[in-house]
């Protein structure tokens, strides 16, 4: 119990100065008294020696020694004393407690030898005689400066002792009375201060554990009572300040991780402090084991490792284009700031990651666009120019030449046409501008009747196209004539790329909302790295074969953009030399609109 | 004077990660230069090879000094002594990363052969076996180290591909010759690499475990 220790720490305290105190003054006064009383007892002895010598005298010189014992006898009794007379020898002549005939000779008392000697005879002994402590006094009896004998009183020392005894014996109880009284009005103070005490104690310990509900109950206006009060105000500042920092640092930490931005923060020893988990899915660690590493341990790029040294050193903020080496090479513009401390020495450095992949990527597909319209506008425009020309000089008058040249010119021509009605309506699908029928579909229907118009080429090459679409699915909500370009495209690109026979297979499933429609061959497939890319305007593959094989370069970008025009999504799964997937949805018709 | 050790054994540690950095870095670069066909890139990359044979030399004396001055005991002894052979790997592979770009800087003169499919996959397998040995290194993970060297059995499979599929190239038309060679010689280099990267994951369980592995020692070792 540590409320005890303190109790006994005061208790031990009061108790010994009380002890010490009381301990003095009985001394003092048990000292002081007996002293006192032993002065009265002398004077009273001298006194009553003084007049039985007197009435003494005479019997003793006077001759009539036999009378001396009967009056010290009876004055013995009048004043309460023994009395004894002797004569000048020693001799006891008369006592008054003994029979003086029966006691020794008592010249050789010390009283009686310092009354020989010229002084006061005084003694304190143990009287064998009586069998206790006596003070004895002896007075010379004197004629004409001879001594003719002793007059000796002696009163009992045992009344003085007794009442020194009784005082020692109230001090002894005031002692008691004293302690138990301090023992009692301690216990109750060290209790009412020991009680917020403890109290104080519990709460600090909750306190640091997180726990701020406990409040102090006092009523003393003491420092104690000051101390709980002081303690309550405390706490409730602290749970204030507490709050607001938890909830700082959460706002902090939402915006933080919040943010699309990579942010990291390392400090002076290049340690990491700080990482948002956007710059965890960038450099693919995890901020548990990053925290507190060191930067170069746990993103291995030689540019960033430097590019922190560099912000840290300059202590002004920097900018750079970095290139990640993993994840396809994403490209990061990384803004770098240093925190300065209160010395101006930077202590950290803060970097921004951007990721400008998608926009280098854009940046780069539209310089790729301008580039493909005028190369693939321009390839069956050479054609038709050659073509004319040669006519013109000459190759117009031999009509068997003339009208091949011809035929070749009403191809390009036709490219050309198809190229410019296909960039068209992307850009109508694209800008929202293009009408959109839309109506309840059959796909089914719609497939059967497309992949029929197929069956043709396919078989030429030996391929076979397998429909395996369930009779209950469910039909969509679309514009009839755009699914149908998206089939053909889709169909088209899979016809030309499946080799000799392969096998094309169709199948649609009722999806969640959706209807699901799977196209897959068994052609040379995408390789990994260019099927984010294939629905991108003029996107090609393989770009000599594709020409090759009278594609605009435009199909799957139309593809895409009329499946979202119709809110459903397309996406393509590949794998080189064993053949790709294409996987669109559509909405499918829900049961008011089927009605 | 503890300390001071710690220390200098700290940045021994991080500039024997600046180098693994470089040439990771190194690799990845020489291969990208030959799938792109990007002659600059490997003209760059060849260039910052010398950063790497600097660091390499600069290390070895770090760690010589380190070893006479100190003269280091058990885990720190290990740890320098192996940090030399992982250094010297790592050389080996920025040299192997100078040889694909001289084969790539080649093969960009001449059209291309076929798409690459295999080497991409090579590369990233060689990769990831780099990057696992040096986080193996930086963590003192020996799990990872150990899968590393399991893994150096898909780079070795990859390569005997590569080498069959080419052969048919060569077989088909003898113009094929000197390119399919070069590739086959890249496919090596990347296959050393895997082995490098092996040696480095061996030493990283040396120097933790105190454990040598090598030469067949972990089959012994796994069938306990």
């Amino acid at each position: 119990m540590p409320s005890l220790k303190i109790v006994w720490k005061l208790f031990l305290v009061q108790i010994s100065l009380i002890l010490i105190s009381l301990l003095a003054i009985s001394l003092y006064v048990g000292f002081s008294l007996k002293g006192y009383f032993l002065e009265q007892v002398v004077s009273q002895l001298n006194t009553s020696a003084a007049l039985v010598r007197d009435l003494v005298k005479e019997e003793l010189t006077g001759g009539r020694k036999d009378r001396v014992d009967p009056l010290v006898k009876r004055l013995g009794k009048e004043i309460h004393s023994r009395v004894t007379v002797m004569d000048h020898r020693g001799t006891v002549q008369g006592d008054s407690l003994e029979d003086p005939a029966r006691m020794e000779n008592h010249g050789d008392r010390p009283e009686i030898r310092d009354v020989l000697k010229g002084k006061i005879g005084k003694s304190t002994r143990y009287s064998e005689t009586l069998d206790m402590e006596m003070m004895y006094l002896a007075l010379p009896i004197t004629i004409d400066d001879r001594i003719t004998g002793f007059v000796r009183v002696s009163l009992p020392l045992n009344e003085v002792e007794n009442r020194v005894l009784h005082i020692y014996e109230v001090i002894g109880w005031g002692a008691v009375v004293a302690v138990l009284t301090s023992l009692i009005l301690g216990f109750i103070i060290v209790r009412r201060m020991s009680g917020p005490v403890i109290q104080m104690t519990q709460a600090a310990g909750k306190i640091a554990g997180g726990d701020f509900s406990e409040l102090i109950r006092t009523d003393t206006t003491d420092e104690i009572g000051d101390l709980a009060r002081s303690f309550n105000i405390m706490s409730l500042e602290l749970q204030n300040k507490i709050e607001n920092l938890t909830r700082e640092i959460g706002e902090k930490e939402a915006i933080l991780s919040g943010m699309i931005e990579g942010v990291i923060a390392v400090d002076r020893d290049q340690r990491i402090i700080l990482l948002n988990s956007a710059a965890e899915a960038m450099f693919n660690i995890s901020s548990h084991r990053a925290l507190g590493r060191f930067h170069w341990e746990m993103i291995r790029h030689s540019q960033l490792n430097t590019f922190f040294q560099e912000v840290l050193d300059s202590g002004s903020p920097k900018t750079k284009e970095l290139t990640l080496y993993h994840d396809g090479g994403r490209i990061l513009q990384t803004q770098a700031a240093s925190i300065s401390g209160k010395r101006d020495t930077p202590w950290a450095v803060v970097a921004v990651f951007h990721d400008i992949t998608e926009i280098r990527r854009l940046e780069e597909a539209r310089k790729e666009f301008v580039a493909n319209v005028s190369h693939e506008l321009r390839t069956p425009l050479t054609s038709i120019i050659g073509f004319v020309e040669t006519l013109r000089d000459g190759a117009i008058s031999d009509p068997e030449k003339g009208f091949r040249f011809l035929n070749i010119i009403a191809k390009h021509t036709e490219r050309l046409d198809r190229l410019i009605s296909d960039l068209l309506e992307l850009s109508q699908i694209e800008s929202g501008q293009t009408e959109m029928h839309l109506a309840c579909v059959n796909l089914l229907e719609l497939i059967n009747r497309t992949v029929y118009n197929f069956r043709e080429t396919a078989g030429w090459k030996g391929q076979t196209i397998n429909v395996t679409i369930p009779q209950g699915l469910p039909s969509v909500v679309a514009d009839e004539e755009k699914m149908e370009t998206v089939l053909v495209n889709i169909l088209d690109n899979a016809v030309k790329y499946t080799p000799e026979h392969g096998e094309i297979t169709i199948s649609a499933i009722d999806d969640n909302g959706f209807v699901k429609v799977e196209i897959s061959d068994t052609g040379m497939g995408i390789p990994p790295r260019d099927l984010p890319r294939i629905f991108e305007r003029f996107y090609r593959v393989d770009k000599a074969r594709s020409r090759e094989l009278g594609g605009t370069g435009l199909g799957l970008s139309i593809v895409k953009h009329i499946l979202e025009a119709h809110g459903g999504t397309i996406h393509a799964e590949s794998e080189p030399g064993k053949g790709s997937k294409f996987i669109f949805t559509l909405p499918k018709v829900t049961g008011f609109e089927e009605r | 004077m503890e300390r001071q050790f710690e220390k200098e054994l700290q940045d021994l540690r991080k500039d024997l990660l600046k180098m693994g950095t470089l040439t990771e870095e190194a690799i990845a670069n020489a291969v990208k230069s030959m799938v792109e066909r990007d002659s600059d890139l490997a003209r760059r990359t060849i260039e910052c090879d010398c950063n790497i044979d600097s660091l390499e030399m600069d290390l070895e004396e770090k760690a010589i000094k380190l070893l006479a001055l100190r003269q280091p005991m058990a885990r720190d002894l290990r740890f320098i002594i192996k940090s030399v052979k992982i250094i010297s790997c790592l050389e080996r592979i920025g040299d192997h990363a100078v040889n694909i770009c001289e084969k790539a800087l080649e093969l960009n003169k001449e059209p291309p052969l076929k798409e690459y499919i295999d080497i991409p996959r090579m590369t990233e397998a060689a990769q990831m076996m780099l990057k696992n040995a040096l986080d193996a290194f930086i963590n003192e993970d020996t799990d990872l180290a150990f899968r590393v060297c399991e893994d150096d059995q898909v780079i070795d499979d990859l390569d005997d591909q590569i080498l069959r599929e080419l052969l048919t190239y060569m077989i088909e038309d003898p113009h094929n010759i000197t390119r399919s060679i070069r590739i086959i010689q890249i496919s090596k280099y990347l296959e050393r690499i895997g082995d490098l990267a092996t040696n480095i994951a061996e030493s990283v369980i040396y120097m933790v475990d105190a454990r040598d592995i090598r030469h067949g020692a972990y089959l012994e070792d796994a069938s306990q």
